[in-house]
């Protein structure tokens, strides 16, 4: 595929996304505990929805390092090396919130 | 021996970009601060020699345990071992040079300056009186109102940004630059030694930057992350430690490293086990990023924490287990040459023994209840700090004094150098061991306690360490002048800078050297070392790669450095010293001003300076083969980002989580503004990477469009920003100093703000040069540099929308 058209597919895509973040807001449950229904079938607590937002920002940070900074183009000793900052920050985050919340 | 005359003007060392004289730099600087710090140290033994003393006031006591400790740690200990992986790695790994020079003389001027700064705040109402751990909530304006405090911060957050630099110069230098045939498996153990301290540097730092950052808003704008239930002394616990636990080993790889090639060398034969010490360290630098929370055991973190930590720190004393096996197994049937390194190196591994197994008490919890706080730990961290890094950083001295400057010591000296300071050593921390019922940090105890002598004995033993130090500066600067010369390789080592004259020419290799496929380096003709052909001749300075000192000079290192000092002093003198009064950011105009000034004109000057790099071509590169070095550069600077950006978005989780209440979505912050800025930002970046498009096809056009473009986009991210700033400060809906939610917004999207701020000025800069012309087909790099940054901006803001607007 052209790269031009490759970075548009891309734009489009985090648009796209962006926009069903947006409106996924809109089925945050009236209470917390309770449930949203979403296409009046699937049940969606407030911490489904919490994931789906971070999982959607978790897609477009990829998409943006894949793409735009060629990350998925580089060899794999780059985009490794990469990684240990984000297994870094994630290790610590993990440990903290079992202090926080595992007793 | 080769010893290029060059002028001795006070520029050359101002304006130096040589790894050399660089190195020679910090040595000296931190042996500066090594006595500052000591003579605070020998004050405070003093204070305690005995009970009811009055010869400092407390507060005055607690000062100088605070910055003693703070100056050993980030201006003695790293910085010593950094004047010699400057001055030596290049030469081992066989480069000419750092990657970066002037990045290099820019790491040291901020590493000076910082330690200025640190000093200074003694005079501005009183420096840090906390410990240096800086624990929370002491640290909150309303405890500690003096503007010391604010300064003393400034400095740690300008050492942290100088050692973030060094730590990407090195990690690129040795990954990238290696002679052919130097692969990583044949570099000493001192080398790897540095480069697996500078990757925890280079993951531990950002976590203390942004600490540092959090500490200084709260204190300078009344926000509430370490003053607060939700965040306090906890938060602050987990993102110092988080960073405070590596640093232990920061400090102590480098000299390890130097004390197990001092081995060899000293022993003549071959280090036993030398790759099973690398591996410990690199697991030991792996698991000391899980260990942090045994700093926590009192802290109430939790059962299944605290016995996850305590499995982990028993863990990470495996791999010194390891270390300590292989150099003792080293010694066996050895004829060790027991000159002065050699005395330091073996009295350093016994130290480390002594301080590592009391180190294994205290991951027990039921004893680190009873030993915290106490005269146990103080001896237990000396025995690391100062038994194993700084009596194995002296040997370093000794060790390479001849090589950096062509001149013997006196070794009958250094050796009763390095017995009155063994010998004072442990009668200084030994003691404290049996003190355990001593609380650290008091300023002084009564008769009764008990105390006394155990206390006299340690001063008396200070004094001995103390006087015995001055044995050193005086062999070391008389044999400046008076030294025999040394020749290239006096101890008959085998590591590649003993190849080169002493002191080594400006340009270090003639040709560059090629390593064998075993590793061997083929130099000497000592007995007992194969191949020996003699050693080069490094009078011959030629075939076009020579440069003298004078070369490669370029004053806006210093410039820079200073411009940021002046900018963070403008901004933290201004404080009120009146804990009644409301906090309020006062800072003192005119300096940042001027700081911010000089700073653009430094960076413009920098940017336009025409610097030329030797590059050598066909050195050995992996695992980073394909990768240019200042592309190289800018990842792991971003990996460095992403800690520090992942503190800031942990700090916020941690305070949200503990939060009972938090305001809900679209109650404070509209998201249709959210939705906009990221909007905004999404587009940016595809200007961003159509600007790299067109420059690859030489669209001068198009690349202009583009940067504009960007620019634009960027000033419409920041205008609606700073609109939703003003409504939000000014319409009552909340203002910084109303609770935890305003606190992390502004701090975090505020950073943020700043970094897409530094990319549209890098977008004027490219701009300006695009049109002369410049980044056009193959010279697109600086665009795709650029690009790699601004990309990264983006995705923090990713991250950011959902977390302050959706959730």
């Amino acid at each position: 595929m052209n790269t031009t058209y490759l970075y548009l597919l891309v734009f489009a895509i985090l648009v796209g996304s962006t926009d069903i973040e947006v409106n996924i807001v809109s089925l945050y449950p009236s209470a917390l505990g309770s449930v949203a229904m979403l296409f009046g079938t699937i049940a969606l607590s407030y911490g489904v929805i919490v994931s789906i937002l971070l999982g959607l920002a978790g897609m477009k940070a990829l998409l943006i390092a894949s793409f735009y900074q060629h990350l998925k183009y580089e060899p794999r000793s780059l985009s490794s090396w990469v990684l240990i900052g984000l297994v870094m920050a994630s290790l610590l985050m993990s440990l903290v919130f079992i202090q926080l919340h595992v007793h | 021996m080769s010893q290029e005359i060059v002028p001795a003007r006070i520029s050359r060392w101002l304006f130096t970009t040589n790894h050399k004289e660089i190195g020679i730099l910090y040595t000296i600087t931190s042996l500066f601060f090594f006595v500052a710090a000591g003579l605070l140290a020998l004050t405070m033994r003093t204070q305690l020699s005995v009970p009811d003393n009055n010869l400092l006031s407390p507060e005055l006591y607690n000062q100088f345990v605070t910055v003693h400790g703070l100056l050993m740690i980030f201006w003695v200990l790293s910085p010593f071992a950094f004047g010699f992986a400057n001055y030596i790695i290049p030469l081992q790994i066989g480069a000419r040079d750092l990657a970066f020079p002037r990045l290099n003389a820019m790491s040291y001027w901020f590493y000076l300056v910082s330690g200025a700064a640190m000093i200074m705040s003694f005079a501005l109402g009183g420096a840090p009186d906390l410990g240096w751990t800086l624990y929370s909530p002491q640290t909150s304006f309303k405890f500690t109102p003096t503007i010391g405090l604010n300064v003393g911060a400034a400095g740690l957050i300008l050492i942290v940004v100088s050692i973030t630099m060094s730590s990407v110069n090195f990690l690129v230098t040795m990954f990238k630059m290696r002679a052919p045939g130097m692969k990583l498996k044949h570099m000493p153990v001192f080398p790897w030694a540095i480069l697996v301290t500078i990757f925890m540097m280079l993951y531990a730092f950002p976590s203390f930057l942004a600490a540092l950052l959090l500490l200084y808003v709260d204190r300078a704008f009344g926000t509430f992350y370490f003053s607060s239930i939700q965040g306090g002394a906890l938060l602050w616990d987990n993102v110092f430690w988080f960073f405070g636990h590596p640093e232990v080993y920061i400090v102590l790889f480098p000299a390890i490293g130097l004390i197990a090639d001092a081995i060899s060398t000293y022993t003549r034969r071959p280090l036993y086990g030398s790759k099973y010490i690398i591996g410990s360290m690199v697991a030991a630098a792996i698991i000391s990023f899980i260990v942090w929370g045994h700093h926590m055991f009192v802290t109430g973190i939790g059962l299944t924490s605290t016995k996850l930590y305590t499995v982990t720190t028993i863990a990470v004393s495996l791999p010194f287990d390891v270390m300590v096996i292989a150099m003792v197994e080293s010694l066996v049937k050895a004829r060790v040459r027991l000159k002065a390194a050699a005395l330091f190196s073996l009295g350093a591994v016994a130290l480390f023994v002594i301080g590592g197994i009391t180190g294994v008490y205290l991951a027990s919890v039921a004893l680190d209840h009873a030993l915290r706080g106490t005269y146990f730990v103080v001896a237990h961290f000396h025995y690391i700090m100062v038994g194993a890094s700084i009596m194995g950083l002296i040997g370093g001295l000794y060790y390479w004094f001849p090589k950096m400057t062509g001149r013997m010591y006196d070794e009958g000296l250094a050796k009763i150098h390095f017995i009155a300071s063994f010998i004072g050593f442990n009668i200084l921390y030994f003691p404290m061991f049996l003190l355990l019922d001593m609380p650290r940090r008091i300023d002084t105890y009564a008769p009764n306690t008990g105390w006394a002598t155990l206390n006299l004995m340690s001063t008396v033993g200070g004094f001995i360490f103390g006087l015995a130090q001055i044995l050193l500066f005086v062999n070391l600067f008389a044999s400046l002048r008076r030294g025999s010369p040394s020749g290239p390789n006096p101890w008959e080592a085998w590591t590649l800078e003993w190849s080169l004259p002493s002191p080594p020419p400006a340009h270090d290799f003639d040709t560059i050297p090629t390593i064998a496929e075993d590793g061997t380096y083929h130099f000497g003709n000592n007995p007992g070392y194969p191949n020996g052909s003699g050693y080069p001749n490094g009078s011959k300075i030629g075939n076009g790669i020579a440069y003298s000192h004078l070369e490669g000079q370029s004053p806006w290192p210093i410039v820079v450095a200073f411009s940021a000092f002046t900018f963070f002093l403008g901004i933290t003198i201004g404080q009120p010293s009146n804990p009644s009064v409301p906090v309020t950011f006062q800072p003192f105009w005119p300096l940042v001003l001027d700081g911010a000034i000089l700073g653009v004109i430094a960076l413009y000057g920098y940017s336009k300076e025409r610097f030329h790099v030797h590059e050598e071509t066909n050195v050995e590169s992996w695992p980073f083969r394909d990768v240019p070095n200042v592309k190289l550069g800018i990842w792991t600077f971003l990996g460095a980002e992403v800690i520090f950006f992942g503190v800031l978005i942990g700090a916020y989780f941690f305070v949200r989580t503990n939060s009972p209440t938090w305001p809900a979505v679209g109650s404070l912050f509209e998201v249709r503004s959210g939705f906009a800025m990221t909007l905004v930002l999404l587009t940016s970046s595809l200007t961003a990477i159509m600007a790299l498009v067109s420059a690859k096809i030489g669209s001068r056009n198009g690349l202009m469009a583009s940067l504009l473009a960007t620019f634009g986009l960027g000033v419409s991210f920041l205008y609606i920003k700073a609109n939703e700033w003003i409504f939000l400060g000014t319409h009552g809906v909340f203002s910084v100093a109303n609770g935890l939610p305003a606190t992390s917004y502004f701090i975090t999207t505020g950073v943020h703000g700043v970094h897409v701020f530094a990319g549209m000025l890098m977008t004027l800069y490219l701009l300006v040069n695009t049109v002369k012309g410049r980044y056009l087909k193959g010279d697109y790099h600086a665009i795709e540099h650029f690009g790699l940054y601004w990309h990264f901006v983006d995705i923090v803001w990713v991250f950011l929308f959902p977390l302050f607007y959706l959730i």
